[in-house]
């Protein structure tokens, strides 16, 4: 049924119900000979006036309830979760609104469609660089096995070898960031960060070492979280890797977990670009060979997926990064 | 050594055969698990370096069909899937050790000659090259006869280069052996050269010669002065 016409008949109902009533009161009144003209009159007043009142409000109930699969329709659109999601529809007899729920539909299965294939291209195009860079790789190492090179050859090859490395890990971190895009990162079990962090820090001793850096660690007694183990160690990873490398000769670093949130302060160069942009785009600070903008993409994307807050901020040449894990 | 190397790719494969034919060792190429069914039908191979993506098919399919046939031979996947579950389907099917791309040929020959001494039947757990000896189950290394005290860097290096000797190894390779894929490029090679120069020190302490090269700071060499 089309809307308008629904509208005018529900409308047609009421007026109709509206006159019954008044002329109901009309006709008790005049059934009654010894009442006044005037006095009838105001009471005949009354009615209708209440008449009215009952017929407006009794319309809007209607009408709200007549546009109730619209509102329904409109709340799906406006959840910001939509993301690939079927709009729930209420059933309904009104055309339009029938027409609007069925365009709408096609519309997000089509979107969805598109997104999926997009996510699955960007992960095959990261794929399929891998096999040539197997092969730039390895043909550089084979040069470098011939006698007789000049210190000149070496010191090109060790340039397109290092850079090879490079092109490695932004590819890595392309296919990561894709994957989580994915949702393979489904599995969940009781993390314990503390065990994360120890762990992490084990592995950077070396670098640690090297660079004298003094690390003070406040970690609370076994904070647990159910979440990914291997995202979650991906990203406490990164964050300990950047304190470490971005950090000077003899600095120090600070771990403190409390309450489900993790600081991390450290020492290092003073940052020229404004906090925000730092941390937002995919520009490293110096030339790209320290991969912090890869390491803080991956960072943020995992916290983005897992709703945890992160904040990251630049003081004195301080860097504080503070995540919470919300149970 | 006989070697099977399963990859489609011509280039790669070219590589491949190249650098382990000097290595003396002898290598055979499929291109398909097709063409693979047939060359493990005729010989046998001490150890058969499989990618997954075939032309025809996944190479864990032909691992399958290795296990069927009860044919035992030292397996390393090469992958261009990081994935964790891959991985593991890889090693439940009876896979070694799994490789992804790109790799560093030092590293994968490191690989493959962990495996062929680890299948060697009543294999011996010693290495020795001249003065020097390491014995793998131990995990102790003489030089002259005298223990020498090395870190588990240190010790995982010296056999790096020492699987690898005569080849130039890349500081990148070495990093990423000795660390894997925490380090980053730049911020490792100050370490690599680090633990280069401790090792030295350690081996030339105890009377052993020096056969650890550095090459214009792109890598090194372990070979006879």
């Amino acid at each position: 049924m089309k809307l308008f016409t629904k509208t005018a008949l529900i409308y047609g109902i009421m007026l109709l119900l509206t006159i019954g009533i008044v002329v109901t009161i009309y006709l008790i009144l005049s059934a009654d000979k010894e009442s006044t003209n005037e006095r009838s009159l105001f009471i005949f007043l009354i009615a209708s006036l209440i008449g009215l009142v009952l017929l407006s409000l009794t319309q809007l109930i209607i009408i709200r309830k007549l546009w109730s699969p619209f509102y329904t329709t409109l709340n799906q659109l406006q959840n910001p979760n939509l993301e690939g999601k079927k709009i729930a529809v209420e059933n309904t007899t009104i055309k339009e609104f029938k027409a609007l729920n069925e365009a709408l539909n096609e519309f997000s299965t089509r979107t969805h469609e598109d997104y999926l294939s997009q996510k699955q291209y960007a992960e095959n195009l990261s794929h399929e660089l891998l096999t040539p860079l197997a092969i730039i790789r390895t043909k550089s190492e084979l040069l470098l096995q011939m006698p007789n090179l000049t210190e000149e050859a070496m010191l090109n090859l060790d340039s397109i070898i290092k850079t090879v490395g490079r092109l490695t890990k932004v590819n890595q971190a392309l296919i990561l960031l894709s994957k989580i895009n994915n949702n393979i990162f489904v599995d969940k079990e009781d993390i314990d960060l503390k065990e994360l962090i120890n762990e992490s820090l084990e592995n950077f001793e070396d670098q640690i070492r090297k660079k004298k850096l003094t690390v003070r660690v406040e970690l609370e007694q076994s904070v647990i979280i159910n979440s990914n183990m291997n995202l979650l160690r991906i990203l406490i990873s990164n964050l300990i890797k950047n304190a470490v490398f971005h950090n000077i000769q003899e600095g120090f670093i600070m771990i403190s977990l409390k309450d489900h949130e993790m600081i991390i302060t450290n020492s290092g160069a003073p940052s020229t670009k404004s906090t925000d942009e730092f941390f937002q785009r995919f520009v490293s600070e110096q030339a790209s060979e320290n991969s912090i903008g890869l390491g803080l993409s991956i960072i943020k994307r995992i916290c983005l997926l897992f709703d945890f807050p992160i904040h990251y901020s630049i003081e004195n040449k301080e860097h504080k990064i503070s995540i919470r894990f919300k149970h | 050594m006989k070697l099977l190397f399963v990859e489609d790719d011509r280039d790669l494969l070219k590589s491949l055969l190249l650098y382990f034919n000097e290595f003396g060792y002898n290598c055979e190429k499929a291109r398909t698990v097709a063409e693979a069914i047939d060359k493990i039908s005729l010989y046998t191979y001490d150890c058969i370096v499989l990618d997954l993506t075939l032309p025809d098919g996944n190479g864990l399919d032909f691992l399958k069909i290795l296990q069927s046939r009860k044919i035992d031979v030292g397996v390393i996947i090469l992958s261009a899937n990081s994935n964790l579950d891959d991985k593991l389907k890889g090693l439940d099917l009876g896979a070694d050790d799994y490789l992804v791309k790109p790799f560093h040929l030092s590293e994968l020959n490191s690989r493959i000659k962990s495996i062929i001494r680890r299948k060697k039947q009543g294999g011996t757990s010693l290495i020795e090259f001249n003065e020097i000896q390491i014995n793998t189950d131990a995990l102790e290394v003489r030089v002259n006869n005298t223990l020498i005290r090395l870190t588990k860097k240190e010790y995982d290096l010296l056999l790096y280069l020492i699987f690898n000797r005569n080849k130039v190894v890349t500081k990148s390779s070495i990093s990423e052996h000795l660390w894997g894929d925490f380090m980053d490029q730049s911020d490792s090679f100050d370490s690599v050269y680090s633990h280069v120069k401790n090792l030295k020190r350690k081996l030339k302490e105890s009377g052993g010669k020096d056969y650890i090269k550095s090459l214009y700071g792109v890598g090194y060499i372990f070979k006879e002065e």
